[in-house]
């Protein structure tokens, strides 16, 4: 160590005293000398398996951890998903946990010693933060009910996470109102599941790649957004020259290079290419007519459903309002007109009549549907859908007439794969249903290397959001909160008293916002998400938090854009810090140990939902409840009932706490600590709790009964932390994973002789009816049998006009996940790329007197947001679209997103509105 | 001189508290307990931006790295086992196609030698000469890097 | 008996491995800053900045984050004192 400076030490001052000493001591907390020198970090450091943080691909990670902390990652090469391999968000696991700005105390606005909305922030302690917490809940618990406070939670929760938070929302406060940043992501795909199979989740699993001939990427930049899968692609087709790659997008990219073909379309008209793929399966005679017949029905619904946005215009900007009134009255487009046989040349106006049905379907014919089909001629779907104005009209026929091929080849497998695209849609439930549509008219589906896989987002999407119900409509395993026979099942797991939950379906997480700026939820928790960066027309929300009487919690690794206009911010621990399990995309439940400990005062979530759920006892929230709009047999209208007396029936104490009925059970402390799955490792739940029991196992063990029997079946907790396991694909059972469900010969839930059975049970029985409608109300069950969805051409809420001239796509760029509140402080990720841009063609940019690197303001009716232009690079978007990334907070292009859902789904359209873009 | 071991006790005892912390820098100045309303921090000083939520900040530019290949010297690594970043620009080097990859040009072990670049290293091969597939797209886990200063200091040590 | 409030930071500069020199160099010129120890291989420097106030602190903060060489300037500790003048 050299200073700069020489002391004699009884000459030194009390000052260079203390100079010397913070010297030596920043000094000692670098642990000088560099990287170069290190030593190589296998000597001395244990390896732990897990799973990346990152994508809903679910690489298996080995961290390093020496001397109580992360040193270093490599990928599992035990691990089926990745082998050894991660991308460079993968590398970066262990050093997101170290940027210098980790929230380490709770920090709450405070003015003159009190709680205030406009104070600056100060830390306080735990029980203080609680404390306002619980003031804050019962003010508004008294006023408003179960429908005044809210949970926003996430597919980046752990599933004890998820669980412990359902719970005490629907089980405690009696509320529906928990809602996962899921819905942005998988909603339509999970809806997608549930309207064409009657269970969520895919039926096949990664596997069927390296066992495909057609790999099919449909919205789904999977280059950049599941890195790992698409290097088994590449792999794949490299290796085998039969096999071909098609690429259908809005824009070229990564993707793209690696296909044989490149599609690239123009926004929503996804819709009718599907069709036209459908209407030559039909045309050509290719369909599966076995397949067909034994396991599948045509179905249809209404379309007159809206866009999901908001009913009333009360709150829109001045600029809004005519794309709001789409909502309630739509004239079709001459393209809308022909696609649902209507007179082009007079498309008609309709009222949007179905908003709140969007869901309902009934059984068509064959016949009828294949008339519905008729309008979807290459000449049609051509004309309208290509995307590229650069692009000839004969070039794209062609491409088209080659998916086309592909799909109806009988020889041929093929998986198509679809990601944001098709989700974040504001028909994402339609055009999931379409995939479907092709896969079983072809009867290429649930058998190796034939399989429409629908990629998950998070790495826990669907872990948690999805299998544990955290979502306004759910509770777990696939139960919802409307049915009676669910409810008094979940009941019976939980020892609840009859009707203690609540059938009124909660606000989903767009409506929560929606709700904020109504003032119709005034207590909010953000949990492991980053909402206001994340939710579309931004502006609206971003001022309902400063104005609004409400407050808002957010529990978060690092400040984020949320914290910002949080009342009081909580410092959670990350990753690596606490004990946890995460479900990929192929339904592989995956798990690893705490493996250093969390700074400061930073504490697990699941202690955070335990310590506050103290604060609760029965006789404040098991008394008689208001829910405005309840409507539900058996329920006073508008209320939940007082269950006191038979909670007391059932021996609890009206005096007891949230924490000991609905956690600290005498059946959850049977799980002991410490205990030896743990290895020695520590628990930071069981150390900020003193506790001697075992949360997130106890937590787990219970969640799992939901499944058992179920076709939901999950292994119990400890196995998955064997050494020899790398994560199980549910339904495990009797010690065996599932890779393909429905098959006979592959899941043990296909109980007849016949070779498909699509056993799941909801929507399992539908009216007959027409195009035009159903024809009774008389249901015919339809057990074990998929749906053939007829959905139409619709065009989205929101096109380019005069005013606002381009499209908007926003999605994401390989280098950064989500809001970029984790890679923004990793150095390699932050200057791999530090700010987001607008891609925009050079002709368009020049068009507008911009250029390469120059500063524009992108504006729409919502809100405007300024970034710099790029005209090259890895996205190649056509003239009149541009696509700009959303993990920069300095660039929140959520300002100019449009807030339209699929009515079905609730699922945000982050892909497509209109705007214009002017120098900046 | 002055060393590690000679530090006044009320430093020295701050300094173990913050070690005992895991040693995780952190930018704001703890609240010192004299002060009563002056403490506090505001908003614009936490997280990423520090521009009002509602404001626009100006756009930031994209400054690429433009030393040639050949003419960057190596980055050190976060920890020796992660990938090494791409030091040097890639203006017409990308994209990656199913027929062409630009990087195997200098950095295939073969040529690597002659090109003064760092060869692929034996991991990334099935056998030698014989590149494992799932590394064709070398961009999936080896970024380009721009002269961005790092947004916040990162206490990450190997 | 006049007293003054004394504080001292901790900073860890980053700069560029190839500027360390100069950076070094514009660090020592700035008032209150005394770099005590760095590391060529990754660029590093541990400093200190004494100054009057915890705004002072930040500003200076600041100044040297905007050094030309400098990728990232961090507080790591901090000391505030009232001292006797």
């Amino acid at each position: 160590m050299s200073a700069t400076r020489e002391h004699d030490r009884k000459g030194l001052t009390r000052r260079e005293f203390v100079v010397a000493g913070v010297a030596a001591a920043t000094a000692a907390t670098l642990r000088l000398p560099g990287y170069a020198d290190a030593p190589d970090p296998a000597q001395g450091a244990t390896w732990e398996k897990g799973v990346c943080r990152f994508c809903g691909v679910g690489c298996g990670v080995l961290v390093g951890v020496r001397n109580g902390r992360l040193v270093a990652i490599k990928g599992d090469p035990d691990n089926p998903v990745n082998r050894g391999l991660l991308c460079v968000k993968g590398y970066a696991n262990a050093q997101i946990h170290y940027g210098a700005d980790r929230l380490v105390k709770p920090l709450l606005r405070m003015k003159d010693g009190r709680w205030h909305p406009e104070g600056k922030f100060r830390p306080v302690s735990w029980e203080r933060a609680f404390d306002e917490m619980e003031r804050q809940f019962k003010r508004v618990y008294g006023e408003l009910g179960p429908t005044g406070v809210a949970i926003m939670g996430s597919g980046q929760y752990t599933i004890p996470e998820g669980y412990a938070s359902a719970k005490l929302v629907k089980a405690g406060w009696r509320s529906n109102n928990i809602d996962p940043n899921a819905r942005h992501c998988m909603a339509s795909a999970v809806a997608g599941f549930i309207q064409t199979f009657g269970i969520d989740e895919p039926a096949g699993c990664y596997d069927d790649i390296e066992l495909t001939d057609t790999i099919v990427t449909w919205g789904s930049n999977m280059a950049e957004m599941h890195p790992m899968l698409w290097s088994r692609v590449t792999a794949h087709r490299l290796a085998h020259d039969h096999v071909r790659v098609f690429n259908l997008t809005t824009f070229g990219n990564r993707t793209s290079e690696i296909a044989d073909v490149e599609i690239v379309f123009k926004p929503q008209t996804d819709l009718a290419i599907w069709n036209y793929i459908a209407r030559e399966i039909v045309r050509r005679d290719a369909i599966d007519r076995e397949f067909v017949e034994n396991h599948c029905v045509f179905a249809t619904g209404p379309t007159d459903i809206g866009y999901g946005m908001r009913g009333d215009a009360s709150k829109a900007f001045e600029g809004e309002q005519d794309t709001l009134a789409r909502e309630h009255r739509v004239r079709l487009t001459r393209e809308e007109a022909i696609a649902q046989g209507f007179d082009p040349d007079n498309p008609p106006v309709v009222e949007q009549k179905h908003r709140n049905s969007a869901g309902a379907h009934w059984m068509i014919t064959f016949d009828e549907f294949k008339r519905a089909l008729e309008p979807y001629t290459l000449e049609f779907v051509a004309a309208l859908a290509k995307g590229d104005p650069d692009e000839s009209l004969e070039s794209f026929k062609g491409k088209l007439q080659a998916l086309a091929d592909h799909y109806a080849d009988r020889a041929r497998k093929i998986v198509s794969f679809w990601t944001m695209g098709f989700n974040q849609h504001s028909r994402g439930t339609w055009v999931n249903e379409q995939a479907y549509m092709v896969h079983l008219l072809t009867g290429k589906y649930a058998r190796p290397g034939c399989n429409a896989f629908s990629l998950t987002g998070q790495p826990s999407a669907c872990g948690t959001a999805r299998e544990v119900g955290t979502f306004a409509h759910r509770l777990p395993a696939d139960m919802v909160v409307a049915n009676p026979e669910h409810r008094k099942r979940a009941e019976q797991i939980w020892r609840l008293p009859e009707k203690t939950l609540n059938p009124k379906v909660g606000s989903h997480i767009t409506k929560m916002m929606r709700d904020l700026e109504d003032g119709k939820i005034r207590w909010l928790w953000v949990q492991v998400t980053n909402p206001f960066q994340s939710t579309a027309n931004a502006n609206h929300w971003l001022r309902a938090a400063k104005e609004r009487d409400a407050f808002i919690v957010v529990s978060d690794v690092y400040p984020t854009l949320s914290c910002k206009v949080a009342d009081l911010i909580l410092p959670a621990a990350m990753h690596w810090e606490k004990w946890g399990l995460y479900g990929n995309t192929e339904r592989r439940t995956q798990a690893w140990r705490q493996v250093v400990d969390p700074p400061g005062e930073a504490r697990s979530d699941v202690w955070q939902v335990l310590e506050f759920s103290k604060r609760f006892r029965l006789h404040e929230v098991w008394g008689r409840q208001p829910v405005p709009g309840l409507d539900a047999p058996g329920f006073e209208p508008g209320y939940l009932p007082d269950v006191l007396e038979q909670a007391k029936a059932m021996g609890y104490d009206p005096d007891a706490t949230l924490y000991d009925v609905l956690f600290a059970t005498p059946e959850a402390k049977t799980y002991r600590w410490p205990d030896p799955v743990a290895r020695g490792h520590r628990n930071c739940t069981v150390d900020a709790g003193g506790l001697d029991w075992f949360p997130e196992k106890a937590l787990f063990q219970e969640y799992v009964r939901f499944g058992r029997g179920h076709a939901h079946d999950l292994a119990d907790f400890d196995v998955y932390y064997r050494d020899d396991v790398r994560g199980l694909r549910w339904p495990v059972v009797d010690g065996k994973e599932t890779r393909w469900r429905f098959n006979r010969e592959h899941d043990p839930y296909v109980k007849g002789d016949a070779p498909y059975e699509f056993y799941g049970p909801a929507l399992k029985a539908i009216p007959r009816g027409n195009l035009r409608g159903p024809a009774g109300p008389e249901k015919i069950p339809l057990p074990g049998k998929a749906k053939i969805f007829y959905r139409p051409y619709a065009a989205p809420a929101e096109m380019p006009d005069e005013r606002y001239d381009l499209w908007l796509c926003t999605g994401r760029v390989l280098e950064h996940w989500h809001s970029g509140s984790m890679t923004r402080r990793v150095p390699e990720l932050h200057g791999a790329f530090p700010a987001a841009v607008i891609w925009m063609h050079p002709e368009d940019a020049r068009a507008r007197g911009l250029g390469d690197r120059r500063p524009a303001w992108v504006e729409s009716r919502r809100g405007k947001v300024r970034a710099i232009v790029r005209t090259g690079g890895r996205n190649r978007v056509p003239r009149g679209l541009i696509f700009v990334p959303w993990f920069d907070e300095n660039v929140l292009i959520n300002k100019v997103t449009l807030d339209t859902t699929c009515p079905i789904s609730k699922e945000t359209d982050f892909k497509k509105c209109a705007v214009r873009v002017v120098p900046a | 001189m002055m060393s590690a071991r000679s530090v006044p006790p009320l430093v020295a005892f701050a300094f173990a508290l913050l070690l005992a912390a895991c040693a995780v820098p952190r930018t704001e100045p703890p609240a010192s307990p004299a002060s009563s309303d002056t403490g506090g921090i505001d908003v614009s000083a936490i997280g990423l931006r520090q521009a009002d939520v509602l404001e626009n900040p100006p756009a930031a530019d994209i400054e690429p790295v433009t030393a040639e290949p050949g003419e960057s010297a190596r980055r050190p690594r976060p920890y020796a086992i992660a990938p090494p970043v791409i030091p040097h620009s890639v203006d017409g080097l990308l994209p990656i196609t199913r027929e062409e990859n630009a990087c195997l040009g200098c950095h295939d072990p073969e040529m690597a030698e002659d090109m003064e670049a760092p060869a692929v290293p034996a991991s990334h091969f099935v056998e030698p000469g014989t590149l494992d597939g799932r590394r064709w797209p070398c961009v999936a886990c080896h970024t380009p890097q721009t002269t961005a200063k790092p947004l916040v200091a990162n206490g990450f040590q190997p | 008996m006049a007293s003054s409030q004394f504080t001292c930071s901790g900073i860890a500069v980053i700069a560029w491995p190839e500027r360390l020199a100069e950076v070094r160099e514009a660090l020592g010129r700035l008032e209150g800053v005394e770099v005590h120890h760095e590391d060529a291989a990754s660029g590093r420097l541990v400093v200190t900045q004494v100054a009057g106030s915890v705004d002072e602190q930040m500003d200076g903060l600041r100044r040297i984050q905007r050094l030309d060489g400098v990728l990232a300037a961090d507080l790591v500790y901090h000391v505030s004192e009232e001292l006797e003048a």
